[in-house]
């Protein structure tokens, strides 16, 4: 038979349980958890990168990917992306706007090229969920503009959290 | 976050649609409601996690209802008002070996099913019964006459 003391010592632990549950809860309501949307940017040899990414998502959700690139003077030839391979891994995709013309990778890049926009911004956006078959990571990964060359014009870096 | 917000409209929702269906389908559940529960669950079940399908997102569900569940408890037993609106109150439905027909109608008891709770307790009939009390859970409580030897039982101030 448990003693008085040890009843009030059962209900401050409960409390305390309830507490920390409250706080799981609160960081669940406003998003820490994910899906939150984070944005990098940066500039090149005359053009401006922007992404649109989700710094923290979990399993099965939809994340988002928002690709802006800003070349003032216009495109002149095809637009070359390239992704890092490991990326392609968190996510099942459903589609790419636009499409990509042509395709390829190497041992870590996956390369798209797309036909050039007309006017001086190119964006580009995901239709993506992300794989239900994974437990959780926390990586960095790379989106480039790659020249005619393949030399690489600008480049964006962003850290992406899968909660388990 | 949406995950919170749809496992608390549920809850609600849950809540007001167990409180509708009655005191009785607590103890009278037969196997068919017993399935349309279980069907109730996995319907819920989508509109709750939908496409989450990681660990969190069950976390998450499965705390708010923990949460929402705990707050009730607590809130009860606080406020008796809110406690007699989310719990129920004891409600007499046989007085001096009597059944209230009015209350049996009321609550949609059938009398056949008074007879099977006397029965349960060892009771013939129901003129042995001195005050017979359907508690908020479901079950019956009959104070017999027999019982403590007297016609005037101390009522345990139920509402009638």
């Amino acid at each position: 038979v448990r003693t008085v003391e040890q009843v009030r010592r059962a209900r401050n632990a409960r409390v305390a349980g309830t507490l920390v549950l409250a706080l799981f809860l609160g960081a669940g309501l406003v998003g820490i958890l994910g899906v939150r949307t984070a944005t990098v940017s940066t500039s090149g040899e005359g053009v401006d990168m922007s992404l649109d990414y989700g710094a923290v998502t979990r399993a099965g959700l939809a994340t988002p990917y928002h690709l802006e690139i800003v070349r003032p003077g216009g495109f002149d030839g095809p637009v070359t992306l390239a992704l890092s391979r490991e990326f392609f891994d968190r996510f099942d995709f459903q589609n790419f706007y636009p499409n990509p013309s042509k395709e390829t990778a190497d041992a870590e890049y996956v390369v798209y090229e797309f036909d050039p926009p007309t006017g001086s911004v190119f964006t580009w956006s995901f239709d993506v969920k992300t794989s239900p078959n994974q437990l959780g990571s926390m990586r960095t990964y790379v989106t480039q503009l790659r020249d005619d060359d393949g030399r690489v014009e600008a480049e964006l870096s962003h850290r992406m959290i899968v909660v388990p | 976050m949406q995950i919170v917000m749809r496992a608390a409209i549920i809850f609600v929702i849950l809540y007001l649609l167990m409180r509708l269906a009655g005191k009785r389908q607590l103890s009278q559940m037969n196997a068919f409601e017993l399935v349309l529960l279980v069907v109730m669950g996995d319907l819920i079940q989508q509109a709750v996690t939908q496409e989450d399908y990681s660990i969190t997102g069950a976390s998450l569900a499965i705390g708010t209802f923990t949460l929402l569940s705990l707050l009730l408890t607590l809130v009860t037993w606080r406020f008796r008002r809110v406690r007699d609106a989310v719990s129920g109150v004891p409600t007499v439905i046989v007085r001096d070996g009597e059944i209230v027909m009015d209350v049996a109608r009321y609550e949609r008891v059938p009398v056949a099913e008074l007879f099977e709770a006397m029965r349960e307790q060892q009771i013939r009939d129901v003129s042995e019964i001195d005050l017979g009390v359907l508690e908020p859970d479901g079950r019956y409580s009959f104070f017999t006459r027999r019982q403590d030897g007297s016609d005037g039982a101390q009522e345990p101030n139920p509402a009638v």
